[in-house]
């Protein structure tokens, strides 16, 4: 735009429409100096300016308040409970719930039952299973048998280890050759057993939609206490990995895990 | 339950709540919620109107909730919180079709309201006088002058160039002059 701007054919005044420009310092140093010339001359320009700063001070004053109606309810209706975010490397239970004093409750209801259920297994004595214990499609079975039998002292079941003295060596519960955590003496790692362990835990999160929160927020804390627990055995197998107690205390947990998952498994395919 | 009450928030702990609420604490994300619903709301209200203002607040805030994840603490909350809010409305308004003919019905409206109103209501009256605004220069003007956007992001996020926003701005402040009440 040039700098003599007279009136338009219908006779406004041009400048008019670019105090706005003038206001917010975005004129060209000669524009400015133009338009600061109309304006000593012209009390309409002038009076708008004026306006204009008011508009613009006003708009920066403008105060906040909060709605009449309480918005919150129904912002939490819609927000609880939060699904799961699936990422890599990551299971649905390490994510954060909240544990209520019944859930707490529900929880110890359970402890008590595993409890019951693992006495009268060892009173029973040694049980050697001959069906697999984890498979996603397997027939059910009840919770009390997620408890990890005692080490077997089966020769099927057996790894040996070297190193142990006289004494004979312990055994190694050998659950399930397909998916049981046998291995663990070797490598630590079970191909077949992880690849178990992986469907179930996909089977558990397509199906958890079935679940009551409550008894989801159950299975959840009892995954994630079960896998610190398998984490800290296979610490301590790494760092002695000749000791067998060791080992069958790494396996029995990662059987319980892989019951536990099962169980919730079929729980949520029942619902 | 375990979380913290949230009344008994300390100020300036955003960060900390957002974290928490990305973990999945409601609680924590109720404190976020009554510490910025104010701001959040008038942003709505003056883009939307008062009508829609609730729903578009609560879209904003389940939608921070849905987005928690992506909040990683380079800037405030409340920063990221209004980018949030802004993108809710403007694709919200985008969406809906009622507001073609309330875009055409805008000057009438704006016409209509009585101008330089005397005593205490004429901050409420300029509050009011905005959101009757014209769509365009209504979201251009709470954009620029009462949210201190620029007119580069201005157009940017209505995809408008640079010379209408300036356009839409000034025609709004325009039109505001009558209802300064002074």
């Amino acid at each position: 735009m040039g700098l003599d701007i007279g009136r338009d054919d219908r006779g406004r005044d041009p400048w008019i429409d670019r105090l706005s420009e003038y206001l917010d310092g975005e004129m060209t140093g000669h524009e400015r100096t133009a338009c600061e010339a109309h304006l000593a001359t012209c009390d309409a320009c002038t009076e708008a300016l004026d306006d204009l700063r008011a508009v613009v001070s006003r708009a920066q004053a403008l105060e906040d308040a909060p709605p009449a109606e309480d918005l919150w309810p129904g912002i939490a209706s819609q927000i609880a409970p939060r699904r799961p975010i699936a990422r890599p490397g990551r299971v649905w239970w390490t994510r954060r719930f909240e544990i209520g004093v019944p859930q707490l409750a529900a929880a110890g209801v359970l402890l008590v039952g595993l409890s019951a259920g693992a006495v009268w297994l060892l009173a029973r004595g040694p049980v050697v299973r001959t069906t697999p214990i984890a498979g996603v499609r397997s027939a059910p079975a009840p919770i009390a048998a997620a408890v990890p039998s005692p080490p077997a002292p089966s020769p099927s079941a057996t790894t040996t280890t070297a190193g142990s003295g006289a004494e004979a060596p312990m055994a190694v519960p050998a659950y399930d050759a397909g998916t049981g955590p046998a291995a663990v003496t070797a490598g630590m790692t079970n191909p077949r057993y992880d690849a178990s362990i992986a469907a179930l835990e996909q089977a558990l999160a397509d199906g958890q939609g079935h679940l009551d929160p409550k008894t989801l927020r159950i299975i959840a804390r009892n995954l994630r206490v079960i896998d610190r627990a398998i984490e800290e055995a296979r610490t301590a197998v790494a760092a002695d990995p000749n000791n067998t107690w060791l080992q069958s205390h790494l396996a029995a947990t990662m059987k319980r895990k892989a019951d536990l998952l099962r169980s919730a498994t079929l729980l949520a395919a029942a619902g | 339950m375990l979380s913290v009450d949230p009344d008994t928030v300390s100020p300036g702990s955003d960060a900390v709540d957002a974290m928490l609420a990305a973990a999945g604490d409601a609680r924590a994300f109720e404190r976020l919620y009554r510490g910025h619903v104010a701001r959040i709301h008038g942003l709505a209200r003056r883009m939307a109107g008062e009508d829609e203002a609730g729903d578009l607040t609560q879209m904003i805030f389940v939608r921070a909730w849905q987005k928690l994840g992506t909040f990683r603490g380079e800037s405030k909350f409340g920063t990221w919180l209004h980018r949030v809010a802004i993108n809710v409305i403007l694709g919200r308004r985008a969406s809906m079709k009622t507001e073609r003919a309330r875009r055409h019905e805008g000057d009438e409206i704006f016409e209509t309201l009585p101008s330089r109103p005397a005593g205490t209501e004429h901050r409420v009256d300029f509050d009011r006088a905005i959101v009757k605004l014209p769509q365009g220069a209504r979201q251009i003007f709470v954009l620029h002058d009462v949210e201190g956007f620029k007119h580069e992001e201005i157009a940017r996020l209505l995809k408008i160039n640079i010379g209408t926003s300036k356009a839409q701005l000034h025609r709004a402040r325009m039109l505001l002059r009558g209802h300064l009440g002074r």
